[in-house]
């Protein structure tokens, strides 16, 4: 919807071209999640909602269903396990893919190899890699096998006395217990039965994502380093910079919006993840690798609860908003000019 | 250009056979999953087992292939027919998004894109319901166009987001150029901005190639037909309820994997370095 | 179209029942027509070659049918839950589709999805060949609302010989805790672990807690306690509760990295010694690991031998969908004595029709048979199959991942009194 004043300063213009070309998006979206999200809201509000018969009559009291979703021993260990998740492994697949990138974009003729290689995990699917990553796991045949024949086992049982036999995700042990400091924080906090620590269980599982997705965080940062202009590389080297200098105080700043978009989009992955999970682990021991992911699954099409189903969505989404959007507007006043 | 070392800083013959030695590290690390799967892949249905998974196949057959392709290959043309369209679509949208968002800002620009991003985080499972609703009332329900539609507007805010930080290291000078010769936000877009974008689209493009052509929820909810759902679909009923053929599922894996895969190939030739730089005038 | 259609067979009817030809042989040389959409969570194997067994009896009896498969694999039939609810919201219902009788039944009932079918048994004479407790347990409110292809029996226990052997230990052909407890002793004794378990995915412990509680508690009392009349915290739940803490120690060490074919190949190895599993193990064995029974492996009744813990398949017909006269014919194909021996005999279920003949399938299921028709049946809780709602099998087997880990009896009678109460 161009008009005849195209090319006059915008100022003239009545109708903004710009907010025209992103109104459709805008509009699609905002059905796509806000009318979309309305509904959920809505039916985690209802009593008995189920999809053949939309009763959305109130339960008493209302806010019900989000009381038994916050005193659930399962749900509570949901939102530990996703927090400690998706710090461990945002840091885990950011750094990684990082060095990756820096490493690679400075070698000469096996820069194709490596590039392909770090980023091939990325196009399988996590159902399936969730099952090779279980069996790799295996306390019993999996990379225990591999440190027993390696000898790696049996130098550790000399220097530390005590055999190496991880369980993994077989684990039930949780490290770290925040639960007294948490009661004193959260109103409510006293009602928390899961422990709040990091599951041990949960290590092979982060391990496992980042495993997959750190090629694609290497990729934005490849993009980013292609970005810098050569002159800042060839004044540092005129400067007779060392290296080290030169991305510490060059390239690595300039690739810190690129590092925000890769963790605004790994976050995104994380908070979502479920077919790894299911696949590699299931909800584990007490609950020790289960996603609110899997909780909504089999609230709604396993309990046949679609409310409390509806509810942790809901419950996730504030949470999340609450968290990432600030850090998001802050990002967006900075790199205004 | 691949070939080319990209700087000489930090690319001294030591600095760079230390980072050779350490990326060498990382090679059995990312190849052992992929051999678990392969050696999976040519055994047959009994002996393809989490106890067996070191070992190379006693036997090797190619009967776990041949069922997998058999199940799959009904499907690829569904996926190819949703993905590419997707893929380009949502790709230009968000590169569109990201040049006015960060170049055309206007009043609440910021807090609509903010609020967009909402929609990254949503969580699939509950929006099902009122997704598949919506797809009838605009008669898309069931068809691969509609199956696209979902996965374009749900890529957008992330397409947005990328392009928008992408081009915020493209100086608005550049912008103002073009104004001044008389050319409006669509005419600056295309004819400056676009060919600028290539690194932004290869990183969107992969980005959202594989997460469209790796969607399984969408796919099975918004097409019921089984013979028009994407590869995805057809790949996980080879796990049957109650038992599965590891080797059959893990050979079908690497099958549906090969388009990406494929794809990561040929986009990987466009990391031009230096795009950016010396545009500068 | 098809009230002509009806219009002709009513004639046809008329005509036939002047001449004394039965009204079901006119109906089935007309046959009914058009798309049945069948929806299930049958993707393959044995599975698939059992619901195509269904599909040949339905074309072969209704040539004008066609039938689409429309199958979802995943999360034992959940993934198939969650495209049916968002076809059930959205007004596209399929013609049939697969339900467990139960919580899962329940649901379709309350949401009116499922068509009553009593008059349907009523009229095929069903009611007098379907066991009436079977039958009760697709039925709400004096009204029947599905068929059932099979039934599978929980509470079975899978032995390796050879393990059993080299420890010295023989297990009876009913085996309670006292035998298992004894049988692992000496078994961890030659190294070997004496329970196999693969629970990845957490119904298979559930079912090893079910199995033991149902064994110590009896049907009855089982039954109360699931509809909430009796307390999780007597003192034989507790009991049972105890016996499984135990069971769990003398589980493989990778159990949690497994999923239930996993620990039946571990069994069919040799590494341990024997498995709670349902008789779908016996398909697992002797297929997928070749194994021989009475050779390689032996099976036993965990708890009381009259009681069958039944693990069932039905499919419903949808009340709205287009196609109901197809949706019929699809129906009757599974209840066709020579379909339902055909079904079972693929599947390793146990046909239930009181006048089907299992002389033509294997020893395991000749038995189950027998005791199915004389038996005590109980519905799995763990297998959705209860006449409850859905949430109280979903807090059992939550109750249960917590159990594990903490073992703590009186924390899961708290969880499953508030869920059965509920």
């Amino acid at each position: 919807m161009s008009t005849k004043s195209a090319g006059i300063s915008r100022r003239k213009l009545r109708v903004n071209p710009a907010a025209v070309a992103l109104a459709p998006s805008f509009i699609l979206v905002f059905i796509f999640v806000y009318v979309f999200i309305a509904y959920t809201i809505r039916i985690s509000l209802s009593k008995s909602w189920m999809p053949g018969l939309q009763n959305f009559d109130l339960p008493t009291p209302w806010y019900g269903t989000y009381h038994d979703l916050f005193t659930n021993f399962r749900f509570q260990a949901d939102l530990r396990n996703t927090v400690v998740f998706t710090v461990l492994f945002l840091i885990l697949a950011v750094v990684a893919g990082l060095f990756l990138a820096i490493a690679v974009s400075n070698m000469a003729k096996s820069k194709v190899f490596f590039r392909n290689l770090f980023l091939m995990p990325y196009a399988v699917s996590f159902i399936v890699t969730g099952v090779i990553w279980r069996w790799i796991f295996n306390p019993v045949s999996g990379v225990n096998l591999l440190l027993k024949y390696s000898g790696i086992s049996s130098l550790y049982e000399k220097v530390f006395g005590s055999p190496l036999k991880p369980q993994w995700m077989t684990s039930p042990e949780v490290f770290g217990n925040m639960n007294s400091l948490l009661s004193n924080v959260i109103p409510g906090g006293d009602s928390l039965q899961a422990q709040m620590g990091v599951p041990i269980a949960l290590l092979p599982v982060i391990f496992a994502a980042a495993w997959q997705l750190c090629g694609f965080a290497m990729a934005m940062f490849l993009a980013g380093l292609a970005s810098i202009p050569h002159e800042l590389r060839e004044a540092a080297a005129i400067d007779r910079a060392s290296g080290f200098r030169y991305y510490w105080s060059i390239a690595i700043p300039s690739l810190i919006p690129m590092a925000v978009t890769a963790t605004v989009i790994l976050t995104s992955t994380s908070l979502k993840i479920f077919d790894l999970i299911y696949a590699m682990s299931g909800s584990g021991i007490g609950f020790s690798t289960d996603m609110p992911g899997i909780y909504v699954y089999e609230s709604m099409y396993k309990a046949l609860r679609y409310p409390l189903g509806a509810a942790a969505s809901v419950v996730m989404l504030v949470l999340v908003s609450a968290v990432v959007l600030p850090y998001l507007v802050r990002f967006n006043k900075g790199t205004e000019e | 250009m691949t070939g080319q070392v990209q700087s000489f800083v930090g690319s001294g013959k030591t600095s760079r056979r230390v980072q050779f030695a350490l990326l060498c590290l990382f090679i059995p690390l990312f190849l052992i999953p992929f051999y678990v799967v392969l050696s999976a892949s040519f055994k047959s249905s009994a002996g393809a087992d989490v106890t067996t998974m070191w070992k190379l196949p006693t036997e090797w057959t190619s009967s776990g292939i041949s069922a997998a392709w058999k199940a799959l290959k009904g499907n690829f043309a569904n996926s190819l027919l949703m993905t590419i369209p997707a893929v380009v679509i949502s790709s230009l949208i968000g590169s569109l998004n990201g040049f006015i968002l960060s170049k055309y800002k206007f009043k609440f620009s910021n807090l609509l894109f903010t609020l967009m991003l909402v929609g990254m985080f949503i969580p699939y499972q509950t929006i099902l319901i009122p997704m598949v609703r919506f797809l009838q009332y605009i008669h898309l329900y069931g068809t691969i166009p509609g199956l696209a539609l979902v996965h374009i507007v749900y890529g957008i805010p992330i397409t947005s987001l990328m392009f928008r930080n992408f081009y915020v290291s493209i100086p608005k000078a550049i912008v103002e150029a073009a104004s001044i010769d008389g050319a409006g936000l669509i005419k600056t877009f295309v004819r400056i901005i676009l060919p600028l974008s290539l690194p932004g689209f290869v990183v969107a493009g992969l980005f959202q190639f594989t997460n469209i052509w790796n969607d399984f929820l969408f796919g099975i909810v918004a097409i019921p037909n089984p013979t028009m759902q994407p590869v995805t679909a057809a790949l996980n009923n080879l796990s049957g309820t109650q038992t599965v053929d590891w080797n059959v599922l893990m050979a079908g894996s690497l099958i549906a994997a090969l388009p990406t895969a494929l794809i990561y190939l040929t986009l990987g030739r466009y990391y031009i370095q230096g795009l950016t730089a010396g545009s500068v005038k | 179209m098809l009230r002509k259609k009806k219009l002709i067979a009513s004639v046809a009817v008329i005509s036939a029942s002047l001449l004394g030809i039965s009204q079901a042989e006119v109906a089935s040389a007309a046959g009914a027509t058009g798309k049945v959409e069948v929806f299930s969570w049958w993707t393959s194997g044995s599975e698939s070659a059992a619901l195509n067994a269904i599909y040949a009896g339905t074309k072969k009896a209704n040539p004008g049918i066609e039938i689409v498969n429309a199958a979802v694999a995943g999360g034992a039939g959940t993934n198939a839950r969650q495209v049916l609810a968002t076809r059930l919201a959205a007004g596209d219902t399929p013609e049939s589709w697969q339900s467990h009788p139960g919580g899962d039944l329940k649901g379709y009932v309350d949401q009116s999805a499922a068509l009553d079918l009593t008059s349907l048994y009523k009229s095929e004479g069903w009611s007098k060949v379907v066991p009436k407790a079977l039958q009760d347990s697709m039925s709400y409110n004096g009204k029947v609302y599905s068929v059932l292809t099979g039934i599978h029996r929980a509470n079975t226990l899978w032995y390796n010989k050879a393990a059993l052997r080299k420890a010295g230990v023989t297990l009876p052909a009913v085996v309670t805790f006292a035998d298992l407890s004894a049988a692992a002793a000496k078994l961890q004794a030659k190294k070997i672990a004496p329970l196999c378990l693969g629970d990845k995915d957490i119904w298979t412990a559930a079912q090893l807690l079910e199995e033991t509680l149902v064994g110590e508690v009896g049907a009855a009392t089982f039954n109360n306690l699931v509809a909430g009349k009796a307390s999780w915290s007597d003192a034989k739940v507790q009991t049972a509760i105890s016996h499984f803490n135990t069971m769990l120690t003398w589980a493989n060490s990778d159990h949690k990295a497994l999923d239930w074919t996993g620990a039946v190949a571990a069994l069919a190895n040799g590494t341990c010694a024997f498995n709670v599993m349902g008789d779908w193990a016996y398909g697992e064995l002797q297929v997928k690991q070749g194994k021989k029974d009475g050779v390689d492996f032996g099976y036993a009744v965990i708890g009381d031998p009259k009681v069958f813990v039944t693990v069932g398949d039905s499919f419903v017909i949808g009340a709205k969908a287009a196609n109901k006269a197809g949706a019929e014919a699809f129906i009757k194909s599974i209840m066709d004595p020579k379909v339902q021996v055909a079904f079972n005999k693929l599947k390793g279920s146990v046909p239930y029709r009181t006048d089907v003949s299992t002389a033509s399938l294997g020893v395991y299921q000749r038995g189950a048979a027998k005791t199915l028709a004389t038996g005590t049946l109980v519905a799995s809780l763990v297998h959705g199959q209860q006449l409850v709602a859905a949430s109280v099998s979903q807090a059992f087997s939550d109750a249960t991942t917590v159990l594990e880990a903490n073992q703590d009896g009186k924390a899961f009678a708290k969880a499953m009194d508030a869920a059965a109460k509920a």
